[in-house]
């Protein structure tokens, strides 16, 4: 089944643009969890990508968790330039150690913590609020986090799952290096909820 | 939201519809289904020009507004290889002005295969039209633990993402919302990559953003196909499957078939008594009922056999069938896609004929086509059934199996391998061999067929014959009545001949023997006659280059002039008019295995060289093959009539 064209070519790093609502202007562009260390916007950029920047073809690079963000320069279009500038993203995630960022926020910890704050406020966040609970980060430390349960969740039996379930989950699947997440009033979980770990879960 | 479809014939008319949408998928991706379930079924048929690439469209009314679906030929890829992809890569095409550029496109997505079929859709939503994905198949993602994020999936692709389950309408109220506005879907900022590695890129990248888990093989299909796909077991399997297959059309068949038989015996009985003009009762008892009647007989055979090949069709073994022929059919020289094609012409060699199109080589497609009208079809199935049941006792055979039953199965058997050798032959014969593509082929989990989808294709297949006998049966028959009965005899001429007038029998027989059909089956006797035909034989083989089964309501003409309260005791007691065998049963074994042989290879059938001619684009094909099996019928009979004769 395999197609004979795909052994013979290169494989690139897997990527895909996605609209950002209210912003025709700026493509958020999935990128895989890790291959750039850092977050915010980079001080340089490979060349590819650079010779974009000084064309005023694009405004602005910024790097977030699992997606880079390119803004178009004014007068700028997506139908005219959209093929280029995925090719020179694609050449630019090639070469990850180029991406530099001279700023203060270039620490592993200052990316899990931007990796944590997405989760918190994306879908898994949502989730937790649904059930009128609250998230909040304490503490990253190599590699490890920490967050606080609150609102309806911090006495409730089903907080362990929730937190290594989801949050846990949604944090690797940004961050692979990610150590343990612990939650401040986390204790021993009950028998009950240990009993209940035993179950198959679909996410498992 | 208010939705109901109906008819293209109906107000709402093709040509000037609000909103045309087009349907484009990959094959078994359910894109048949769902246009089924938008349109209700009726879907007006016709044929791309140029090409015969058969073209479906439907209409549908949604919220007053009248929206045309055409539901394009199913599809890998829009790089036109084949004449399918060609007619789809053109439609999709603006600036190809032969066919009307849809508005939208519906793709339908199968989520079990998504890896795959991603790379389709990035090519057609390139082609810039507003694109509305329709997956399908979802509910059996989640049964074998696959996972899928819809709303995700949807911003990854930049285009509206909808599932819609086996056609089933609560899940079409939010795709119909969307079908009557394709101007305002959303469409991606920038299309997906055309380069083969930024494609693979583009799908994996996605794929990861949705969530996507590929489903695990059902743990069932896999124990069952680690039998079925074995080369010495499946191919066991395969056989015993394919031997019930015959037993059943013989046993179950016979109640039903005798019910029919006695209801026209019955109609008969009523005609003889109260039609006093003799030409009406003899148009009536014989046209009618013996001949169009005979072959109605039959009716529960064909449904039957359609019903057990959409059974195949529908729990997934016939893919299985068709991959483990794969192996059979490389040694003749062609592909897995050509039995599919030689399997469809079990059915009927038109549909085969049609199949030949999914081939991407043109050599390939005419030794295809070259074979497919010697598989045993549907029409030839009469015939048989008839000449079988006047040499072979219905009640020989060993425990379960009929001595019938088994015969048909040599039938079939000799059919296939008769439509392999003629291939292997014409794909030696066509030298230059292209490029050797790719062959894909789903293997489908095995499936509970929907009673929907297997009842429609059966009342298709009845329909089909129906008019079939509606149209050119009858039409030839009636032929065949006024040939067989003119010249009108006079008293005098009867008399003088030394027949009985009061006597109907006889002179039913006298004006028969006497016919200008007669004259016909007389003049073409010394081609025949080596194989032991008389001339009512030969005007039915003549008069069943139209249809096969035309030779069944020929002969049962005949019959029923002769007996008619029993046409099959007439046939079997039936003898020689004249020549040096006259007197003598003419229905021996040897010349019954004579005809069966000639009804297998010879190419009676209208509709069949119509199809090749079409399909191959000049008569040149069809009369090569017309000859070629003429030839090979003649000998072939010849040859089993020396064997049967020298062993019986």
């Amino acid at each position: 089944m395999a197609n004979p064209a795909d052994e013979l070519t290169p494989v690139l790093i897997p990527i895909h643009p996605e609209a950002v609502d209210g912003d025709g202007d700026t493509l958020r562009w999935a990128v895989p969890a890790a291959t750039l260390g850092l977050v915010g916007v980079p001080s340089t950029v490979p060349a590819a990508l650079q010779a974009l920047l000084d064309e005023r073809v694009l405004e602005s690079v910024s790097i977030e968790p699992g997606a880079v963000r390119t803004t178009l320069a004014t007068g700028q279009s997506w139908r005219d330039h959209g093929a280029r500038v995925r090719a020179a993203l694609q050449e630019s995630l090639a070469t990850p150690e180029q991406w530099t960022s001279s700023g203060p926020s270039s620490s592993a910890d200052d990316l899990l913590r931007a990796v944590v704050r997405q989760v918190i406020d994306g879908e898994v966040g949502d989730y937790i609020r649904s059930h009128g609970g609250r998230v909040e980060l304490i503490a990253v430390r190599d590699h490890d986090v920490e967050v606080e349960l609150a609102g309806a969740c911090a006495h409730c039996p089903a907080s362990e799952f929730t937190l290594t379930r989801r949050i846990e989950t949604g944090i690797r699947a940004l961050y692979p290096a990610l150590g343990r997440v612990t939650s401040r009033n986390g204790s021993e979980p009950h028998l009950s909820q240990r009993v209940l770990g035993w179950f198959p879960t679909r996410a498992g | 939201m208010s939705g109901h479809c109906q008819p293209t014939a109906a107000s709402a008319g093709v040509e000037n519809a609000d909103v045309r949408l087009a349907l484009v998928g990959s094959p078994n991706a359910g894109k048949t289904t769902l246009f089924n379930a938008l349109t209700g079924l009726r879907a007006k048929t016709g044929n791309y020009p140029g090409v015969t690439v058969s073209r479906y469209e439907g209409a549908c009314e949604i919220d007053g507004r009248s929206v045309v679906i055409e539901d394009l030929p199913g599809s890998y890829s829009l790089d036109p290889i084949s004449p399918d992809e060609q007619v789809l890569a053109e439609v999709l095409d603006e600036l190809h002005t032969d066919s009307q550029t849809p508005q939208g496109l519906l793709v339908t997505l199968d989520a079990t295969t998504l890896p795959r079929s991603l790379r389709m859709l990035a090519q057609v939503v390139r082609t810039g039209l507003p694109v509305c994905v329709v997956l399908t198949f979802t509910d059996e993602l989640t049964r074998r633990q696959g996972a899928l994020d819809e709303s995700a999936l949807g911003r990854a692709l930049g285009v509206p993402v909808v599932s819609v389950t086996s056609g089933q309408r609560r899940d079409l109220i939010a795709l119909k919302e969307l079908m009557v506005r394709p101007e305002s879907w959303a469409r991606p900022a920038v299309p997906p990559p055309a380069a083969a590695a930024e494609v693979s890129s583009w799908i994996t990248s996605v794929l990861t953003s949705a969530g996507y888990r590929l489903p695990e093989t059902d743990a069932r299909t896999r124990r069952v196909d680690a039998v079925l796909l074995h080369p010495l077991w499946g191919t066991l399997v395969f056989f015993a499957v394919m031997v019930a297959f015959f037993q059943v059309i013989f046993t179950v068949a016979a109640p039903f078939q005798s019910a029919i038989e006695e209801f026209f015996a019955w109609l008969g009985r009523l005609a003889g008594t109260h039609i006093s003009n003799g030409l009406v009762r003899s148009f009536v008892a014989d046209a009618l009922l013996g001949g169009v009647g005979g072959v109605l007989v039959f009716l529960p055979q064909i449904v039957l056999l359609f019903l057990m090949i959409s059974l195949l069709e529908g729990t997934g073994y016939m893919a299985r069938a068709a991959f483990l022929m794969d192996r059979v059919m490389s040694k003749a020289g062609l592909e897995g896609r050509a039995f599919v094609a030689l399997l469809s012409s079990v059915a009927c060699a038109v549909p085969g004929i049609m199949a030949t199109r999914t081939l991407p080589s043109a050599r390939d497609r005419i030794a295809t086509m070259m074979g497919a009208p010697l598989m045993t079809c549907s029409a030839r199935l009469p015939v048989y059934i008839l000449l079988i049941g006047l040499v072979v006792d219905p009640d020989a055979g060993w425990g379960p199996f009929s001595a019938q039953g088994a015969v048909m199965f040599g039938l079939y058997i000799g059919g296939a391998l008769s439509a392999m050798a003629a291939a292997w032959v014409f794909s030696r014969l066509g030298r230059s061999k292209g490029p050797l593509l790719p062959f894909y082929m789903e293997i489908p989990p095995y499936r509970i067929p929907s009673a929907r989808s297997v009842a429609l294709s059966v009342v298709d297949a009845a329909k089909t014959f129906l008019r079939k006998v509606g149209k050119i049966i009858l039409v030839t028959t009636i032929a065949l009545w006024v040939l067989l009965n003119l010249p009108a005899q006079s008293v005098a001429d009867l008399q003088k001949a030394g027949v009985d007038p009061s006597d109907d029998s006889a002179v039913s027989a006298y004006v028969i023997d006497h016919s200008y059909a007669a004259d016909v089956g007389h003049a073409v006797e010394p081609v025949f006659e080596p194989l032991g035909f008389d001339w009512r034989i030969n005007v039915g083989v003549i008069a069943s280059l139209s249809a096969r089964e035309v030779f069944v309501a020929t002969l049962g003409q005949v019959a029923a002039a002769e007996n008619p309260d029993n046409p099959q005791t007439a046939l079997k007691s039936m003898t020689v008019a004249d020549g040096p065998r006259q007197g003598e049963p003419l229905f021996t074994p040897g010349v019954v295995a004579a005809l069966l042989a000639f009804f297998l290879f010879a190419l009676q059938c209208m509709s069949t060289i119509g199809a090749m001619r079409r399909e191959s684009g000049s008569w040149r094909w069809p009369a090569i093959a017309f000859g070629y099996m003429f030839v090979l019928a003649w000998t072939m009979a010849w040859i089993s009539r020396q064997v049967v004769e020298a062993l019986v």
